[in-house]
């Protein structure tokens, strides 16, 4: 996008607010990128979400467009995304945002479709829960699950929550007068001229072209199942109903659904039985997390790691412990990863702090390191000469004890590499601000290696991410994917609008919304 | 009788220091004795006003910490234990001279408490009027450390410091990490020793760690940050400013790191020829409770034989009054 569009763009925030603003927006990057409404080392959940929100609602007061394409950044959290779409559904398009309202139409859906199945129906309960139901909502709430290529395998297993939100969308009287017409059993043919409208204005017109013909008779049986009917023909959701009386139909469901069925109507059969049957109907997320449970039941589910990211990966070795074969995939993610670096090095030097904090807490356990791993194993590979680690150069180190990053930073600095990273949560005590203390000095002796801090967890207290020293800039990030949040943060501070500029370059490769002016 | 604190700590051995603003720890290490289980097992109510029940319902001992303070959410009346006590495996066990800290919260606690240790200014108080059976025994205190702090005095509300101040004190359980093998901590605020803790077990210490470190000593580092000039503690030393390669720099952190480490064992081997005067409090199940005095610290310890498997000593006003402005601080000590 050219400087001069972008100018023109943000024509109605004063040049003078620039410090400002890009300061309000390199929070908001911190918080897209390592927010989560979980708990973490040190912070309780709530104190967390109020320090989320209050960065999400300071900067959309700024300009909302320039809010939603940060969110359509690449490595930013779903609960980021949720948050986004609730404020921007919430409060009317008045006209004033660097976006158009088509654009942000687009971006809507984009935002929604990145999102897995589970946290997209989420998003859409809070939508319900907080009574988000503007005309732009239901459309996108109806667009999204009628297009859904795999809604028939979804209803079995999101009944639920898929009701909840289709009727949130078509309200409670349609819902029901929809319910009426689809329970009258036969083809489409049969329904009355009437009713054919109402079928038009509530499901077809929100389909994308050519899944009318196809698949429509499919489409009604499972939005009737969905709203409640048990009377139903297609082979899964039969399955559904007849799994209540016959085991043998377990086998044709999802496993956790299968579970749930046995743990109510059939307790005389185990989980192990129930696992061996539908192992094979594991999702691809389902596969690395169940691992332990199959391991336990003496199931083989098989999963192949190439289909996961090298976080997860190293989440997933912690646990279960390495193999070769997981070695030799993280290898292979790193070398692409570093592909994608804006800026390649000869050298680097790593310091990775494996303090005990690194360890996380609760549902994030093991998280920060293991994406310590991930941004080291990604540094290493970019070096186009070498690298030198220190501090976590074990194929998996323990977190423990205390932080003791200052001697290894003057260590790194002696190797003369091209850039210094320190892969740290921030929190330093052997002791506080020594790391501040030493880089001072090398800066002040003349030393300018560029250093830089990559920090893996959200800290409440510091709405954002916590520094070690004034002179290193610091990255949030959730893996090898959101080190570009990182660099674009650096720009936004030191230059505001090339840092739109490229944030909106890079936002444009996921999801072109700026193609041109004025585009509606 | 006497002892001195070397052999309340003996079998413990001294970790790397950590050093974050005006706090340092010194984490202690030791073998683990697990044949006691972690306070937060312990369930807790109090049957009156100023009296606690404990249930061990574990089939291993229980150690009750001195001025553990027992909060609930629900509508009771939060209270304080100003001793420590021992419980055999599934016995129970009554206090009378417990305090309340929540002074107009009635109500009582069914078993639905979250331990802390109380705040530092007020653990002095608690343990010297261990043996008073009156409720409100602590609510002069409470009101005049709130006071001190900033607060409305509130009476004997624990909860005006804690919800006031919950940030500040997060940071400091942030800012302090466990490490492995420790029972136990030096804590040195303002280049002073404040407390020394030793726990039976690794374990323990780390059920008890965030309480200890965060209500407890984390109160007295934020009076101290409310009134104190320097920029560093006593004990960090700063690394020179004229220092020209890389070389010369690795060198001076050595040397500061040297220099920090013979400075902190100063101040640490010091204290460990205090004399203490020692009352036995308690025996029970083969294990004697004494209460340790000097004129610089306060305390309690659990013993079997020689053998110390609890200790939590803390300064007195006069050891952390040794600077004028903590003064009217510790005021309201007795």
């Amino acid at each position: 996008m050219e400087l001069e569009v972008i100018k023109d763009r943000l024509a109605h925030i004063p040049s003078s607010d620039y410090p400002a603003v890009g300061k309000s927006f390199v929070h908001l990057l911190d918080t897209l990128a390592t927010g989560a409404p979980r708990g973490s080392f040190y912070n309780k959940q709530a104190e967390i979400v109020k320090a989320i929100w209050d960065v999400h609602e300071t900067t959309f007061n700024i300009d909302r467009g320039l809010y939603g394409i940060m969110l359509a950044f690449p490595g930013v959290m779903d609960y980021s995304k949720q948050i986004g779409m609730d404020l921007l559904l919430d409060n009317p398009f008045n006209g004033v945002s660097f976006l158009t309202v088509g654009q942000e139409k687009k971006l809507l859906q984009h935002l929604i479709d990145s999102m897995p199945i589970t946290r997209q129906l989420k998003t859409f309960g809070r939508f319900a829960d907080a009574r988000i139901n503007n005309s732009r909502t239901r459309k996108l709430i109806l667009r999204s699950i009628l297009n859904d290529k795999e809604l028939v395998w979804h209803a079995v297993k999101y009944r639920g929550k898929l009701r909840k939100a289709l009727v949130h969308a078509w309200g409670q009287r349609m819902s029901s007068i929809l319910q009426s017409i689809l329970n009258k059993w036969g083809e489409r043919e049969s329904l009355t001229s009437k009713e054919m409208n109402i079928i038009y204005s509530t499901i077809d017109r929100h389909l994308v072209d050519g899944m009318i013909v196809q698949t429509t008779n499919e489409l009604l049986e499972t939005i009737r199942f969905i709203l409640g009917s048990d009377v139903v023909e297609n082979p899964i959701l039969k399955a559904y109903i007849d799994a209540n009386e016959d085991p043998e139909k377990l086998s044709a469901l999802p496993p956790e659904v299968a579970e749930g069925k046995r743990s109510v109507f059939h307790k005389d059969i185990s989980p192990a039985d129930v696992l061996k049957k539908t192992a094979k109907k594991a999702t691809v997320g389902q596969k690395i997390s169940m691992q332990k449970a199959a391991k336990k039941a003496g199931v083989e589910m098989e999963f192949d790691p190439s289909k996961y990211d090298a976080v997860r990966l190293y989440v997933y070795a912690y646990e279960m412990g390495m193999t070769d074969e997981i070695k030799d995939v993280l290898k292979v993610k790193a070398q692409e990863a570093a592909e994608k670096l804006p800026i390649a090095w000869d050298n680097v030097s790593i310091i990775v702090d494996n303090s005990k904090s690194m360890e996380g807490h609760g549902t994030q356990k093991m998280r920060p390191i293991a994406v310590a791993m991930a941004m080291r194993d990604m540094l290493m590979a970019s070096a186009k000469e070498g690298s030198k680690v220190f501090g976590g150069h074990h194929e998996l180190p323990i977190p423990v004890g205390d932080t003791s990053i200052a001697s290894a930073v003057i260590n790194a600095a002696l190797m003369e590499p091209d850039a210094i990273f320190i892969i740290t949560d921030g929190y330093e005590n052997a002791p506080a601000g020594r790391t501040a203390e030493v880089i001072d000095r090398m800066r002040k002796m003349g030393n300018d290696t560029p250093i830089m801090q990559l920090t893996p967890v959200f800290s409440a207290e510091a709405y954002g991410t916590r520094e070690l020293s004034e002179y290193v800039p610091v990255m949030p990030v959730k893996g090898p994917e959101s080190l570009g949040i990182g660099m674009v943060k650096t720009m936004l501070e030191v230059d505001f609008e090339r840092g739109i500029q490229a944030l909106a370059n890079v936002t444009n490769r996921s999801v072109p919304l700026l193609e041109a002016p004025g585009e509606v | 009788m006497a002892t001195k604190l070397n052999e309340v700590l003996r079998g413990c051995r001294a970790g790397r220091v950590q050093s974050v603003g005006l706090m340092q720890v010194i984490p202690l290490l030791a073998e683990s004795d697990n044949r006691f289980s972690k306070p937060s097992a312990l369930v807790v109510k109090t049957s009156n006003y100023g009296t606690l029940v404990f249930e061990n319902k574990e089939t291993s001992m229980q150690i009750v910490p001195r001025d553990s303070g027992y909060l609930t959410k629900s509508g009771s009346q939060d209270h304080g234990m100003p001793t420590t006590r021992i419980l055999e495996s599934e016995r129970n066990l009554t206090y009378d001279g417990a305090a309340c800290i929540e002074e107009s919260q009635g109500g009582y606690i069914e078993g639905d408490a979250n331990i802390i240790i109380l705040p530092f200014p007020l653990r002095e108080a608690s343990l010297v009027t261990r043996d008073v059976n009156s409720y409100n025994k602590l609510w002069k205190y409470i009101g005049a450390f709130n006071k001190a702090m900033g607060l409305p005095s509130g009476g004997g509300h624990i909860n005006i410091f804690l919800r006031e101040y919950e940030k500040q004190l997060a940071r400091f359980v942030a800012e302090f990490e466990p490490v492995p093998g420790q029972v136990g901590a030096i804590v040195i605020i303002g280049g002073r020793i404040v407390g020394v803790e030793r726990t039976p077990s690794h374990e323990y210490w780390l059920d008890i760690w965030e309480p200890m470190i965060r209500e407890c000593y984390g109160s007295l580092v934020l009076y101290f940050e409310r009134n104190m000039k320097d920029t560093l503690p006593r004990l960090r030393k700063p690394l020179a400013e004229d220092i020209i390669s890389l070389n010369d720099l690795a060198t001076d952190l050595r040397d500061v790191e040297e220099l920090e480490l013979v400075e902190t064992s100063n101040v640490v081997n010091a204290l460990m020829e205090e004399e203490f005067t020692t009352e036995v409090d308690e025996e029970r199940a083969g294990f004697t409770i004494e209460t340790l005095m000097s004129t610089q610290f306060v305390g309690q310890t659990i013993r079997e034989e020689l053998n110390v498997v609890y200790a939590s000593i803390t300064a007195t006003k006069d050891q952390v009054h040794r600077d004028p402005i903590t003064t009217e601080l510790f005021q309201m000590t007795p």
